[in-house]
């Protein structure tokens, strides 16, 4: 066998560990919810031995109401986007094509934000909700998530609408398109790939998101997934099966739409780090 | 006529991004740095508020209150320990799975998209996962015990004793943590460029040279970037310490964030709490910029 063949495979038996080791909980969890709850512990092998009990996913979607919360789950993570995508964009593109007085303070003032993490301004942030009046709604998440993902997005939105050619602006403004036009229907189409790497950051983000509605939300209605996962666990022993079925439903959605867009995912990451 | 167009439509187009700026964010800020200086009680805010002066940071740093001051010092520690272990662990690894994917010739994209898992999935779901792999008949136990390894069997469950609860809680960490950093490792080594190397290999460099003069320098700002998301990450640590162990067994595993959420929201002291925040908060950035100027400093 020649020296680099042997490389290659050395390689890849590394790489097939390391990959057992990203995958072994995500197939645990799904082998635990298709088992009973006493064979969780007990087996030595990932997937039941005997039967797959698929029903369970069935009590746990329609009886313990994952439906209800898989819909607050989409409720908030939606208009998070929404918002995050128009406002920022509409946004960076004064920021980027516009010009007034006090544009750059105003632009680094507001990407200054970004250094302060989230709990510090947690406490202030439940007593502003307070004093809102929405406290125990989803618009008392999706505001603050919206605005946590400002900096990133005005930043890639305006950095997106800076490579864009300057021609295609002036030209607009030739035949007389209104500012707001140009916007709308010339740099937000062309910026498609900006939204998708801020819609899938985003996504995951205020789809896991955990203390943020631990601290606002105390009506069960109004619960997510991750705290619907957490009701599972609330009584005196632990159905194991039952809460990995719940776990599953929860973040099956955040891997699905991983897979399709991972590209633009990866970018983000790779953007991210490039603004800090 | 035109430029005044222009500043109003400028206005009107950022007003959105800003009304909400002010009301969550700064606001919210200045609010939070006002709290931090003042006696609150919980049900009855704004109009108890007393000027406390430097008494809430009193109480945590210099023992006003003997026993927050010590839960403080240990959670920070433990912070601190944390930020350690990643940076000695995931750094390292990441490094090397990024140059073992840029140098495999198959299935490069597919491991890649196997790596990303534990970042996506980095949720309640998995924790409650390795929750059930430390558990007492677990599979982390199990296995130990089929290999013949009993003596290393953590009987109350990795995360139920006390000597085992934190690395407990690292390995874990580790895990999440290595996707964000080894993206960036990839992102780095595919913007080096190809030719340089071609030519270096001409000019007969070696290996060692070719790593410290072609590919280190492209790597350096990006390891300053990785340890600075590594501590901060680390000083920011809840969900899975909340969900995982809620700071114990004897506040073995507790954090900085886990106390002052406990302080606010469990005892009410929102005020001693917020100020526990800033103080943290002001401890990370000096960590940060540290680092970022050893870094920047070494050729």
């Amino acid at each position: 066998m020649s020296n680099k063949s042997l490389k290659q495979i050395t390689i890849m038996a590394v790489l097939i560990v390391w990959s057992a080791i990203c995958l072994y909980p995500l197939l645990w969890m799904i082998g635990a919810s298709l088992k009973n709850s006493q064979e969780v512990m007990q087996s030595y092998s990932l997937f039941p031995s005997e039967t797959w009990h698929w029903g369970i996913f069935v009590d746990v979607w329609n009886k313990l109401k994952f439906f209800k919360y898989f819909t607050n789950s989409v409720n908030v993570t939606f208009f998070t986007l929404i918002g995050v995508n128009f406002i920022y964009s509409l946004g960076a593109f004064a920021f980027a094509k516009l010009d007034f007085p006090g544009k750059t303070a105003i632009f680094y003032g507001f990407l200054a934000m970004m250094f302060v993490p989230g709990i510090t301004i947690l406490i202030p942030l439940y007593l502003t909700e307070y004093y809102l009046g929405i406290l125990n709604s989803h618009l008392g998440l999706i505001l603050p998530m919206v605005n946590g993902a400002g900096p990133f997005a005005m930043f890639l939105f305006r950095n997106y609408f800076h490579s864009i050619p300057h021609e295609i602006y002036e030209s607009a403004k030739l035949e007389g398109s209104g500012l707001f036009r140009i916007w709308w229907r010339i740099y937000f189409p062309l910026s498609l790939p900006a939204v998708a790497t801020i819609t899938i950051m985003n996504f995951l983000g205020s789809w896991n998101t955990l203390v943020l509605p631990m601290v606002m939300l105390t009506n069960k209605d109004l619960f997510t997934l991750p705290l619907a996962v957490m009701l599972l666990d609330s009584g005196v022993f632990r159905q194991w099966n039952v809460l990995m079925a719940g776990s599953l439903i929860s973040i099956a959605p955040v891997i699905l739409v991983f897979f399709f867009m991972q590209k633009y995912y990866i970018q983000g990451l790779s953007s991210g780090a490039i603004k800090s | 006529m035109n430029k005044r167009k222009e500043m109003v439509a400028g206005y009107a187009m950022i007003a959105p991004a800003i009304l909400l700026y002010l009301m969550v964010g700064l606001v919210t800020l200045l609010f939070s740095i006002w709290i931090a200086f003042q006696h609150v009680n919980a049900g009855s805010l704004i109009s108890s508020a007393k000027f406390a002066g430097f008494d809430n940071f009193k109480d945590f740093l210099w023992g006003g209150d003997s026993v927050a001051t010590g839960m403080f010092f240990s959670a920070i520690k433990n912070n601190l320990i944390i930020a350690a272990s990643l940076i000695v662990i995931v750094i390292p690894l990441s490094l090397v799975l990024a140059v073992l994917l840029q140098n495999i010739r198959w299935f490069a994209k597919g491991f890649r998209t196997i790596f990303l898992i534990p970042m996506v999935t980095a949720s309640v779901a998995i924790f409650y996962v390795w929750q059930g792999i430390y558990d007492p008949a677990g599979a982390l136990n199990t296995t130990l015990s089929a290999f013949g390894l009993d003596a290393l069997v953590a009987k109350n469950g990795w995360l139920g004793e006390i000597n085992t609860a934190l690395p407990a809680i690292i390995a874990q960490t580790c895990w999440g943590a290595i996707p964000a950093t080894l993206i960036l490792y990839v992102a780095g080594l595919q913007s080096v460029d190809t030719h340089l190397y071609e030519s270096a290999d001409i000019d007969g460099a070696t290996a060692l040279q070719k790593l410290l003069h072609i590919t280190w320098p492209v790597l350096r700002p990006i390891t300053a970037i990785a340890v600075i998301m590594t501590i901060n990450g680390a000083m920011q640590i809840f969900d899975n310490i909340w969900l995982m162990t809620k700071g114990g067994p004897a506040g073995s595993t507790q954090v900085v964030n886990v106390l002052v959420y406990q302080d606010a929201f469990a005892s009410g002291k929102l005020s001693r709490a917020n100020a526990m925040g800033w103080t943290v908060f002001l401890v990370t950035f000096l960590f940060s910029l540290i680092s970022l100027k050893a870094l920047r400093s070494k050729t």
